[in-house]
C-alpha cells in the first residue's frame, strides 16, 4: 500500500513535469514566433525610415535648388542700380519679381537665415523629426525586442533540460525499491521546482 | 497477481495502446495544420515585405520625378512667365514674345505643363493631381497591400501558435496515457480521463480553427480606397468620399477608409458624419493618436466639449508629447469656462514645446517643423474663439457655434487674448533662441498708424496719409509708430499675417538700431516689383522686441 502511494505520488510529479515541460516548450515556441514578428516589424520600420530619409532629402534639395535660383536672381536684382536707366530699373524689377515668386512657391522661406543663406540642415532635421512624429521609423526597439524574445526562447528551452532531469530522477525513483528512491524522488522534485522557477522568471521577464 | 488480473492488465495496456495510437494520429494532423499555417504566415510576410519594398520604390521614383517636373520644368516655365509679364508691363512686346517662345517650348518637357494638369485659361498647373496620378495612388495601393498582407500573416501566425499549443497538449496526453500504465489502482483512470478530455477539447478547438475567418481586404476595395486617397490629396473631398464609400461597401470595417472618409467629411464640414467615421475607425481597431486627435477636434467643433476632453485625454495618455492635442484640450476646457484648467493645459503645452526644442538643440538637432505649425494653430484657434464670442467671424474662423459656448464669455475672451500673446511670444522665442521668452517688455509703442506716402510732382515726400483700408493694387504700406524704452541691438521681428496665416516671406528679422525713443516707420512692400501687389484680405502686423509682442495692428486690402 505504501509502495502504491509512492508510485502514485511520483506519477503525479511526472505528470506535472510533463505538463510543465509542454507549457515551457509552447512558450518557447511562442517567444520564437514573437521574435520573428519583431524582426519583421523592425525591417518594416527600417525600410520606412530609409524611404523617409530619401524623400526628405529629395524635397529639401529640391528647395535648395530653388533657393540657388532665388539667390542668383535676388543678388543680381539688388546689384543693379535702378536709377541708372529705365532698362536697369525694368531688369531689376524683373529679377526681384522672380526671386520673390521663387520664395513663395518653390522653397519655404522659414529656412532662410538672417544672413540670407538657406539652412538646409535645419530643414532636413525638422523634416526628420516630423516624419518621426507619426511614423514608426526606428527599427532598433523592434530588433531589441526580437533579440529579447529569442533569448527568452533559448532560456526556456534550457529550462526544458531541467524538467528532463527532473523527469529522469522521478522515473528512476519509480524503478527502484530501496531507500535511494526517496533521494532520487527528492532530487526530481527539487529539479521540478527549479525548472518551474526558471520558467516563471523568464516567462515574465520579457 | 492472478491470471485474471494479468489478463485484465493486458487488456488495459492494449486499450491504452489504441488511445496512444489515436492521439498520435491527432498530433500528426495537428502538426500538418501547424506547418500549413506557419507556411502561410511566412508566405504572407514575404508578400508584405515585397509590397513594402515596391511601395518605397514607387514613392521614391515618383518623388524624384515630381521634383524635376515641379522644380525643374515648372519653375523654369514660371520664371519665363514672370519675365513675359514684366516685359508686357513696360510695353516691351518684342522681349515678351521672345520669352513666350522659349516658355512654350518647355511644355514638351513635362506632363505637368500639359493637359489635363495644366489649365491654359488660368495658366496654372495642378501639382497635386499630377502627383496623385504619378505615384500617390499607386504607392497607396502598395502600402495598403503591405498592411493587408501583414495583418493576414499575423492571423496565420496566431493560428500556427494555437496549433503549437495543441501539439504540446497532445504530448501531455501521451504522457498521461503512458503514466497511467505505471499505476495499478483507480488513479490510472483519472490520468486516462484527463488525457481523453484534453484530446476531445483539442479536437473541437482544432475544428473550430477552420471556421475562424481571416480578414483580407479585397483588392478592389484597396483600389477604391487608394483612388479616394488620391482625390483627397487633391482636395477633391466630395469625390473622395464617394470612392471611400465604394471601398467601405466592400469592406465595412476597413479602418483606413473609415478614417480618411472621416477626414474628408471634416473638410467639407460634415461634422456629424466625420465624428461617426472616426468613432467607427476606433471600433474597427485603429486607435492611434491621429484618429483620437481628429475625433477630439470634431467633437470640439460640434460643441461636444465634454466628449472632446475625454477623447483628448485618451490621446494624451497614449502620447503626452502631442502639443496639438494638448492645446485642443485647453481650448475645449476654455470653451466650457474652466479657465484655470485651460491655463494649466496651455502651460503644459508650452512647457512641452520648450522641452522638445531644448532636448533637440542639446542633441545638436532641430525640433519637428510641426511644432511651429501647432503653436501657430493654437493661437489661431484662440483667435477664432475670440471672433466667435465677439460675433466677428472671419471666413477663416474655425470653431464651435456661438450658442454652444455657455460659459462666461467676457472671462473667456480676456483669458484667450492674454493666452494668444503668450503663445506667440513663446513661439518666437523658441524658434529664434531655443528658450522661453525672458523678462518683461519695458517699452512703450504707440498704436500703429498704417500710412501711405504722398509725393509731390518731383517725387519728393510731402506727408503721410492714413491708409487702413487700401484698394487692390497697393504695393506698399508704411507702419508709423512712436516708441520709447528701446535699446539698440535688441532683437526685432516683424510678422505679417494675411487672413490669419503668416506670410513668411514678408517676415523681417533684424537688430533694433533707431535709438531709445522717437518715431519710426516700417515699410511693408513689394519694392521694385511690376507683378506683386498685396492680395485682398486682412493684414495683421506684429512687432516683437526681444521675443515680446510689443504692438500689433491691422490694415485691409479690398476690391476698391
Amino acid at each position: 500500500m505504501k509502495n502504491d502511494r509512492f508510485e502514485v505520488f511520483t506519477s503525479f510529479l511526472i505528470a506535472v513535469v510533463t505538463i510543465l515541460g509542454a507549457i515551457t516548450a509552447w512558450r518557447a515556441s511562442v517567444a520564437s514566433i514573437h521574435a520573428g514578428d519583431a524582426d519583421f516589424d523592425g525591417l518594416s520600420a527600417s525600410i520606412r525610415s530609409q524611404e523617409e530619409r530619401v524623400l526628405n532629402s529629395v524635397r529639401a534639395y529640391e528647395h535648395l535648388r530653388a533657393y540657388t535660383a532665388y539667390f542668383r536672381y535676388n543678388e543680381l536684382g539688388y546689384a543693379i542700380d535702378a536709377s541708372s536707366s529705365i532698362h536697369a530699373n525694368r531688369e531689376k524689377s524683373e529679377l526681384l519679381d522672380i526671386a520673390l515668386d521663387l520664395q513663395y512657391l518653390f522653397f519655404p522661406a522659414r529656412y532662410l537665415n538672417r544672413d540670407g543663406d538657406y539652412n538646409l540642415q535645419r530643414e532636413l532635421e525638422e523634416r526628420w523629426a516630423l516624419s518621426n512624429e507619426f511614423k514608426d521609423l526606428n527599427p532598433e526597439p523592434h530588433f531589441n525586442r526580437g533579440d529579447a524574445f529569442r533569448e527568452k526562447a533559448n532560456i526556456l528551452t534550457l529550462s526544458l533540460i531541467i524538467f528532463a532531469i527532473s523527469f529522469f530522477f522521478l522515473a528512476l525513483s519509480q524503478a527502484l525499491n530501496n531507500f535511494f528512491r526517496y533521494i532520487f524522488a527528492g532530487i526530481g522534485g527539487m529539479a521540478l521546482l527549479g525548472g518551474l522557477c526558471a520558467m516563471l522568471i523568464f516567462e515574465f521577464s520579457v | 497477481m492472478t491470471n485474471r488480473e494479468i489478463d485484465k492488465e493486458h487488456r488495459y495496456e492494449k486499450f491504452i495502446g489504441v488511445l496512444i495510437a489515436l492521439t498520435t494520429i491527432f498530433a500528426a494532423m495537428t502538426t500538418f495544420l501547424e506547418n500549413l499555417s506557419s507556411n502561410e504566415a511566412d508566405r504572407f510576410e514575404r508578400l508584405a515585405q515585397e509590397y513594402s519594398i515596391r511601395a518605397t520604390t514607387e514613392s521614391l521614383n515618383g518623388a524624384i520625378r515630381f521634383s524635376y517636373d515641379w522644380q525643374g520644368a515648372f519653375q523654369t516655365w514660371r520664371e519665363l512667365d514672370l519675365m513675359i509679364t514684366s516685359a508686357e508691363e513696360v510695353g516691351d512686346t518684342a522681349r515678351a514674345d521672345m520669352f513666350r517662345a522659349t516658355r512654350d517650348q518647355l511644355t514638351s518637357l513635362s506632363p505637368l505643363l500639359q493637359e489635363p494638369y495644366f489649365d491654359r485659361a488660368s495658366e496654372w498647373t495642378s501639382p497635386s493631381q499630377y502627383e496623385a496620378d504619378l505615384y500617390i495612388v499607386e504607392s497607396t495601393i502598395l502600402w495598403e497591400e503591405f498592411e493587408n498582407k501583414s495583418s493576414v500573416a499575423n492571423a496565420w501566425d496566431q493560428i500556427a501558435n494555437t496549433f503549437v499549443l495543441q501539439l504540446t497538449l497532445y504530448a501531455v496526453v501521451l504522457s498521461l496515457y503512458g503514466l497511467s500504465t505505471t499505476i495499478s489502482n483507480y488513479v490510472r483512470w483519472i490520468f486516462v480521463g484527463l488525457g481523453a478530455l484534453i484530446s476531445i477539447i483539442n479536437l473541437f478547438w482544432g475544428a473550430w480553427m477552420f471556421f475562424i475567418p481571416i480578414d483580407e481586404i479585397p483588392e478592389t476595395a484597396i483600389r477604391s480606397y487608394a483612388q479616394g486617397f488620391g482625390l483627397a490629396y487633391q482636395g477633391r473631398d466630395a469625390e473622395a468620399i464617394q470612392a471611400f464609400d465604394q471601398a467601405l461597401s466592400e469592406n465595412p470595417d476597413y479602418a483606413n477608409a473609415l478614417y480618411n472618409r472621416g477626414f474628408s467629411r471634416l473638410n467639407i464640414n460634415n461634422l456629424e458624419g466625420a465624428a461617426q467615421d472616426f468613432e467607427a475607425t476606433l471600433a474597427a481597431g485603429r486607435d492611434d493618436t491621429t484618429v483620437l486627435w481628429n475625433l477630439g477636434w470634431t467633437y470640439y467643433l460640434m460643441g461636444r466639449f465634454e466628449d472632446a476632453i475625454a477623447i483628448n485625454q485618451i490621446a494624451l495618455q497614449k502620447n503626452p508629447t502631442l502639443i496639438g492635442v494638448r492645446t485642443n484640450q485647453a481650448l475645449s476646457l476654455l470653451s466650457q469656462g474652466r479657465i484655470s484648467n485651460a491655463d494649466a493645459e496651455y502651460q503644459l503645452a508650452l512647457d512641452e514645446a520648450t522641452r522638445q526644442v531644448s532636448e533637440s538643440r542639446t542633441a545638436g538637432l532641430e525640433a519637428s517643423s510641426s511644432l511651429w505649425y501647432y503653436l501657430d494653430a493654437a493661437s489661431a484657434d484662440l483667435e477664432s474663439l475670440v471672433d466667435i464670442i465677439s460675433g466677428t467671424k472671419a471666413p477663416w474662423t474655425i470653431g464651435p457655434d456661438n450658442a454652444m459656448i455657455m460659459a462666461e464669455r467676457n472671462q473667456i475672451r480676456q483669458f484667450a487674448v492674454e493666452q494668444i500673446k503668450e503663445i506667440k511670444e513663446y513661439t518666437l522665442a523658441l524658434e529664434f533662441f531655443g528658450r522661453p521668452p525672458e523678462g518683461t517688455e519695458n517699452v512703450t509703442v504707440s498704436p500703429f498708424r498704417f500710412v501711405q506716402e504722398v509725393l509731390d510732382e518731383n517725387g519728393d515726400f510731402v506727408e503721410y496719409v492714413d491708409s487702413v483700408n487700401n484698394s487692390f493694387g497697393t504695393k506698399e504700406i508704411g507702419v508709423l509708430f512712436d516708441f520709447s524704452g528701446f535699446k539698440d541691438g535688441q532683437h526685432e521681428v516683424w510678422k505679417i499675417y494675411v487672413n490669419g496665416v503668416e506670410d513668411i516671406p514678408l517676415r523681417v528679422e533684424s537688430d533694433w538700431s533707431v535709438g531709445e525713443n522717437g518715431s519710426a516707420i516700417k515699410f511693408i512692400e513689394y519694392a521694385f516689383s511690376n507683378n506683386f501687389v498685396f492680395a485682398r484680405g486682412e493684414y495683421v502686423v506684429e512687432l516683437y522686441l526681444d521675443s515680446r509682442l510689443v504692438q500689433s495692428g491691422t490694415f485691409y486690402v479690398n476690391d476698391n
